[in-house]
């Protein structure tokens, strides 16, 4: 199973960064895991994940729980998540649609979404607050687990 | 008095919000764009050091980040005094152009297109990409999506990374090209012609020969009489990624032309309380408010603006699109903001057959890559971001660590623009108290067309500003306040 992890998300915006900042810990951590920093994960995700089996979207959320909250969403039929944060959140959701459209042979039979509720997505840094920061731990291992799992 | 909010505008990169205003005959009174996001870049800048500055300004938004690298890239090339070698220019706007490729294709197929090919009285649901693809079928959308992967490998390929490159340095580029990497960009590039050819014919088969389309187009509700700008080769044709800054009146006459470094004599900033976006305008006209003519400083940029601000294009197919254009639209400048679709796709056609031209170029795979620098100080970059003219001005110390930022983004510069156009649009369309969702959308084309993108036109820094926007009557009357949370 070929597995592909793709990070969503402003690196500039605080907590919005969360994906970029997984997808750079996971490259110094483990190089065999495939990753792209989608940033604002536009169609080129599509391109990204044909010929992949599983498809792992981290990206920052804001439901109003408490920051550094981890959800897990199955996207695989096509079920919608809570409201996601910015512009490229909905547009993801139509992205991995056009993809099973237009590729359907290609597209992975899994995608699961890992959000962060994020603290604060406005104030302008490139390093997310405390508890989004143990959040990234946190989704480092269910990432490397889940992989190390398929594989055995 | 009623009033209708337009609430996430749908299809946009960033945040925005349409707020209208109806009378008592339910007639529009006036109607608002506002821009309430909160960004703080400038100060974040400062007191990096300067080589960081591509790096980071990329990552602003994300929608534009090829233009800020060079915009970043060129100021640097400014602050130390140094002109790029002729293969690494080369090399830039071969990569310019890749990014031009892919970020016109999204908006035809993705934002604007829609209104058109779906039709902008069709069910909102239909009016995405989905319903595109059901009209032009699924062989088209992956060529769509073909392309616009060619267009990032090209950057990617010359850049090193697709949507964050690192290989503009003052003075050149960090990495040539080779003869096989080469041959796959002139292979893109050519495929590319041929996609700009085909979606050029879509738009004629769907929108220039459907009367009614035509006849929108010209309309009074989507016409801007504004100054025009652009940056123009030494011959007035259009240049994405260098020369001269052009500004054209409304009689298509060159009204004014300055270089980066004189941009502040000929440019200034507004701010207005309800909004925290900056208006631009030209010092020569001034700021009379949100209205164009020949006797207000507003002017438009982006693919119109650089169309009506020059005099053609330097490749074959897209000069002959440009004179179709002009001929078709009743003569320069089209001031029809629909227009915009038309001159999105002719720079899609340019900027493909100059990809083609630069990576014939003999040259271009020469290695004299990079100019040594000169001592940190004082530099204008500017380039043409899809969205319009992009200024990255930067101050550096002695030890090229950044002092000072001064950013104006394509949005900024049509920020005025966009607020008549919706305005006009609302003003014209909607009658006698009826609103549909029809009748909505037409007033969200006019805004659509720009291609407006929000994410990087607002800078100040949360906790400098008031954190509210305000919104007021004609008589200057607060009728909502919005804080953040």
């Amino acid at each position: 199973m070929r597995t592909l992890v793709i990070g969503v998300g402003n690196l500039l915006r605080t907590d919005d960064g969360v994906g970029i900042h997984v997808i750079n810990s996971l490259n110094k951590l483990n190089s065999e895991i495939d990753t792209l920093d989608a940033a604002m994960g536009s169609v080129e995700i599509i391109e990204a994940l044909r010929g992949y089996d599983r498809a792992i979207i981290v990206d920052a959320i804001e439901t109003g729980a408490e920051p550094g909250t981890i959800y897990r969403v199955n996207l695989t039929g096509g079920e919608k998540p809570p409201v996601v944060t910015h512009s490229h959140g909905t547009d993801l959701i139509t992205t991995l649609q056009l993809g099973r459209q237009l590729f359907p042979d290609e597209m992975p039979t899994e995608i699961i979404l890992i959000a962060v509720e994020a603290e604060d997505t406005t104030t302008i840094s490139d390093k997310p607050t405390q508890k989004v920061q143990s959040a990234i731990k946190k989704v480092l291992k269910i990432i490397i687990d889940n992989i190390a799992e398929e594989r055995r | 008095m009623k009033t209708i909010t337009i609430d996430p505008i749908t299809r946009l990169e960033g945040h925005g919000k349409i707020t209208i205003f109806l009378n008592d005959q339910g007639n529009v009174e006036n109607a608002y764009l506002q821009i309430p996001e909160l960004r703080g870049f400038e100060k974040f800048c400062e007191g990096r050091r300067a080589e960081d500055m591509p790096i980071i300004t990329p990552r602003i938004c994300g929608v534009c980040p090829v233009a800020h690298h060079y915009a970043a890239t060129k100021a640097l090339d400014a602050c130390f005094g140094v002109e790029p070698t002729e293969t690494a220019k080369k090399l830039r706007e071969l990569m310019y152009v890749g990014y031009y490729i892919y970020d016109h294709t999204l908006h035809f197929y993705f934002l604007g297109g829609p209104d058109f090919v779906v039709g902008p009285d069709a069910p909102a649901s239909e009016r995405n990409i989905f319903g595109v693809l059901k009209r032009v079928g699924l062989d088209v959308g992956r060529e769509v999506i073909k392309h616009r992967a060619y267009g990032q490998r090209i950057t990617e390929i010359i850049g090193g990374k697709a949507t964050h490159p690192t290989c503009g340095v003052p003075g050149g580029i960090s990495k040539g090209l080779n003869e096989e990497e080469r041959q796959k960009i002139e292979e893109m590039a050519r495929s590319s012609v041929e996609f700009a050819k085909f979606t050029l014919g879509v738009f004629n088969d769907i929108v220039l020969k459907n009367k009614q389309y035509v006849d929108m187009i010209l309309s009074d509700p989507y016409r801007l009489d504004a100054y025009n700008m652009g940056l123009v080769d030494a011959d007035n044709r259009v240049n994405f990624y260098d020369g001269d800054i052009r500004v054209t009146d409304q009689q298509g006459k060159e009204f004014d032309r300055f270089t980066a470094v004189e941009y502040l004599d000929h440019i200034a900033e507004r701010v207005e309380p309800w909004t925290y976006s900056k208006f631009t305008y030209l010092k020569k006209v001034g700021w009379k408010g949100l209205t164009a003519g020949p006797e207000s400083g507003v002017y438009r940029v982006g693919p119109l603006g650089r169309l009506n601000a020059s005099e053609g294009m330097t490749t074959p197919l897209a000069n002959a699109e440009y004179k179709r254009m002009y001929e078709t639209l009743g003569g320069k400048p089209v001031q029809s903001t629909l227009a915009f679709h038309w001159a999105r796709l002719v720079e899609l056609l340019y900027a493909a057959e100059r990809a083609v031209e630069l990576s014939t170029d003999p040259s271009i795979t020469k290695t004299d890559l990079r100019n040594p620098v000169g001592k940190p100080g004082e530099g204008v970059g500017v380039i043409e971001a899809a969205r319009g003219t992009l200024f990255h001005h930067y101050k550096l110390d002695e030890d090229a660590m950044v002092k000072k930022v001064n950013l104006i983004v394509a949005t900024t510069n049509n920020y005025a623009d966009i607020c008549c156009s919706v305005r006009d649009a609302a003003k014209g369309l909607i009658k006698d108290g009826v609103v549909n969702d029809g009748l909505l959308n037409k007033v969200e084309m006019a805004f659509r067309a720009y291609d407006p993108c929000f994410g990087c036109s607002t800078h100040s820094l949360p906790g400098e500003g008031p954190l509210a926007v305000e919104i007021y009557d004609r008589n200057h009357t607060l009728l909502k306040r919005l804080t953040r949370d």
